[in-house]
């Protein structure tokens, strides 16, 4: 029946259940060394407890997802609206513009704390300073290979 | 990028989702679309112009400034 469908609830029903399957096992690893290692230090505690929400949370986003997904393929008419509003072209052309702005602000706040922490805290800046340099490389990386594509 | 859907469509009698539904787009597309914030692809162009039974030249008035 999945077979029959289009890429876009292919991918859906796909992404929600890779979603499922980390957020269950980074949540059993949670829980697993919020059981079993307690009480090493407060920074061991806040791990365990971020693996556990973080974990929790994809989980419940991809099953929720999958459960949407699900109940459409039991509704064509509602299904066909899924389809056309997941490859509608001005929605994506909102979602490219609102990712370059997003991309544009961050690299933008992070050089700007950067020369702020440059006064401050040294450590901060190393990392703000390799958070920039990760976006740069990850920008040069994608935009190689999407003028290769086009 | 002005266009003239918005009166080809009531001259055919559509309404907004009527259209939307026949060129497999959003409502909000065509809203977007008939008050001129949207410029579509061509293959959203071609397919409204085709749902009319016009050119794209005929639906859409491409303006000397926006084609430099």
């Amino acid at each position: 029946m999945l077979i029959k469908q289009a890429k876009t609830v292919r991918l859906r029903v796909i992404y929600s259940i890779i979603a499922l399957i980390i957020g269950l096992s980074v949540f059993s690893i949670g829980l697993y060394t919020t059981i079993h290692g307690g009480g090493q230090s407060s920074q061991f505690d806040f791990a365990s407890g971020f693996l556990v929400g973080g974990g929790g949370s994809m989980a419940l986003v991809g099953a929720f997802l999958l459960l949407q997904i699900l109940l459409l393929l039991r509704n064509p008419q509602k299904l066909q609206q899924f389809q056309i509003d997941e490859n509608d072209e001005r929605r994506q052309t909102i979602m490219e513009k609102t990712c370059k702005w997003t991309f544009v602000i961050l690299a933008l706040g992070i050089t700007l704390a950067s020369l702020i922490f440059a006064m401050v805290n040294f450590t901060v800046l190393i990392t703000l300073i390799c958070c920039l340099w990760t976006a740069a490389i990850l920008f040069a990386i994608i935009y190689f290979f999407m003028s290769r594509r086009m | 990028m002005k266009n003239r859907i918005a009166a080809l469509r009531e001259e055919h009698g559509l309404t907004q989702q009527q259209l939307a539904t026949m060129v497999e787009t959003s409502r909000q597309t065509i809203i977007s679309l008939e008050s001129g914030k949207y410029n579509p692809s061509i293959l959203l162009a071609h397919k409204i112009a085709k749902t009319f039974s016009l050119t794209i030249e005929e639906v859409f008035l491409f303006e000397e400034e926006s084609l430099c």
